[in-house]
């Protein structure tokens, strides 16, 4: 009988210390980027942004705005966080804008966010805190984003 | 009038277009443009040539900071590690050090104008001086006057001569002081405005210059009878004193003023300065021993300033030493007073500054021999008379009363 209550008192205190462990976290951090990045892809279609360390390659949104990733049709790949550390991603093109979650060594689809049938002709983003602001600064079209999609739409010419 | 007449437009755009710019901007793009327009100011400014673009342009980045100021703190974070108040600060501080160089520059090409009208005055004063002395010369070489009038003639020309020289003094100690202080870069203005042609041939100081030392060259050719040795030391003063300016500043003169020719200029001067050297040096030392053995003082040879120190110095002591073997009698006596009128009336009064400026004797040298001079008076000084008198007679009194005691 006496051995079974030391073994059971070790795993309680084991148990005990790895969720103390697991529990230790920190609220309320700001990811957010004041200012969009604007990335030149190379001819493989990687971007690189060396300020705020982040690359990774642009052909999987392109092939899924247009079904196409033989070669690399973006001039300009538009990349802003929100407070919440998800990244906004579009292009000149593309009809969507991609809200990608950091996960280990990837970015994963959060929302699929659709605000153009024409496709975006000259985007870009401004951080409204707590929401994403996109522009198309070539017909003045403005969109309000946060993670979930678009909240509200302010103006249409 | 053109570029404050862009810079006004910059200012009007600037102005009226910059709440326009920003209503429908990415933030990134309000970036761009600080930046363009940052850069765009900064060449404005590295590329202004007056001062009141300057001014202008500072009104513009006023203006430029304000349009920005909403935006300031995106501007902070977008900048970093640079922020929007320091780009602003970096644009204003070039600024003022470009409005400090241009207040310099245009400073200098004030100067230099006033120097050129200087310049004009010292060539038509120079032609003056020239004439005269020339007319002079001609009068004494061709009269058949009698000896009192041709002296007379010969006088009025070495004053002429020595006005002249004067004059040429001062010139190049007004040339010295306006070209060697030339800050950094004006020499480069100044050479782009002057060597393009817009100074007229008679007014550039390079053919004063030259005709100076062409002239300077030609006197002393002509003058061998009729210079003394201090207007020699005069001329010998001259000409260091022209090198030594010309060391300090020839190369600046050559580059504002040398035009295409800027190598030939440099070689003639310096040629010409070379030949005025010996010339005058000749002529001096030549002179200067001439007076010497006319005055029957014997220093031996000596032929340059190093030379003529030791002839002195070794002269003095010499016969300093001698004097002071001498007991009684003082032979030496009268080489002391005809040394020592050469010394105190010429060394140490007329010829004093031409042979410190020229270097031929150092203040120290002269300071030296001074102190060995009056050593020497001391030890030549003969006994006084009076003195031997009284001794002669106290001698007597004793032997006398040496006598009167032994006959008693």
């Amino acid at each position: 009988m006496k051995y079974p209550r030391i073994s059971l008192f070790v795993f309680m205190a084991v148990l005990l210390f790895a969720s103390a462990c697991k529990t230790f976290e920190v609220k309320n951090v700001n990811y957010a980027q004041q200012v969009e990045s604007v990335l030149t892809p190379t001819d493989n279609g990687d971007v690189t942004d060396s300020r705020y360390g982040i690359a990774f390659n642009i052909l999987p949104f392109q092939y899924e705005e247009m079904k196409d990733s033989s070669s690399v049709l973006v001039d300009e790949v538009r990349l802003i966080r929100n407070q919440n550390g998800f990244y906004f991603i579009t292009a000149d093109g593309f009809n969507n804008v991609y809200v990608m979650e950091p996960i280990n060594s990837g970015l994963k689809l959060k929302e699929k966010i659709n605000v153009t049938e024409q496709g975006l002709v000259s985007p870009a983003f401004n951080l409204r805190s707590p929401f994403v602001q996109l522009i198309d600064t070539a017909t003045s079209e403005t969109f309000t984003l946060n993670e979930k999609g678009i909240k509200k739409e302010e103006s249409k010419s | 009038m053109k570029r404050s007449l862009n810079l006004l437009t910059l200012l009007l755009l600037f102005a009226v277009n910059s709440t326009a710019l920003f209503a429908q901007q990415s933030d990134y793009q309000i970036k761009k443009d600080f930046e363009n327009r940052h850069a765009e100011l900064l060449t404005n400014i590295e590329m202004a040539q007056k001062v009141n673009e300057i001014d202008s342009l500072i009104m513009v980045i006023d203006d430029f900071k304000s349009n920005f100021s909403e935006h300031s703190e995106m501007l902070d974070y977008a900048l970093y590690p640079e922020s929007f108040d320091s780009k602003v600060a970096n644009l204003k501080s070039e600024a003022r050090s470009s409005e400090h160089k241009l207040l310099i520059i245009e400073n200098q090409a004030e100067r230099l104008s006033e120097l050129t009208e200087e310049v004009t005055r010292f060539r038509s004063e120079l032609s003056i001086l020239n004439s005269r002395s020339d007319s002079l010369r001609n009068a004494f070489t061709e009269s058949q006057e009698s000896e009192r009038k041709l002296s007379q003639l010969v006088t009025r020309y070495r004053k002429s001569v020595e006005e002249r020289d004067e004059f040429i003094f001062d010139m190049v100690d007004s040339l010295f002081v306006t070209y060697n202080q030339l800050a950094p870069g004006t020499i480069e203005e100044l050479s782009k405005k002057d060597g393009s042609g817009t100074i007229k041939s008679g007014d550039n100081p390079l053919v004063i210059i030259d005709s100076i030392l062409e002239e300077n060259i030609e006197t002393l050719k002509a003058g061998s009878n009729t210079f003394s040795t201090e207007d020699y030391l005069r001329i010998y003063a001259l000409q260091t004193k022209v090198n030594d300016v010309w060391k300090s500043i020839g190369d600046n003169l050559v580059e504002i003023y040398g035009g295409n020719d800027k190598a030939k200029w440099k070689k003639s001067i310096e040629s010409d300065l070379k030949d005025w050297k010996s010339s005058a040096s000749l002529s001096m030392w030549n002179s200067l021993d001439g007076y010497l053995e006319q005055k029957n003082v014997e220093l031996g040879a000596f032929d340059n300033n190093s030379s003529f120190f030791k002839a002195l110095d070794s002269f003095v002591s010499k016969a300093s030493k001698k004097s002071d073997e001498e007991i009684i009698s003082s032979s030496t006596y009268e080489d002391f007073k005809t040394f020592s009128e050469f010394w105190t009336t010429k060394v140490m009064d007329e010829w004093n500054n031409y042979l410190v400026e020229s270097d031929v004797l150092t203040a120290s040298q002269i300071a030296t021999i001074d102190s060995k001079v009056d050593n020497w008076g001391d030890n030549s000084e003969p006994f006084p008379t009076s003195l031997l008198i009284i001794f002669g007679i106290g001698l007597l009194a004793i032997i006398g009363l040496i006598v009167a005691l032994i006959v008693k």
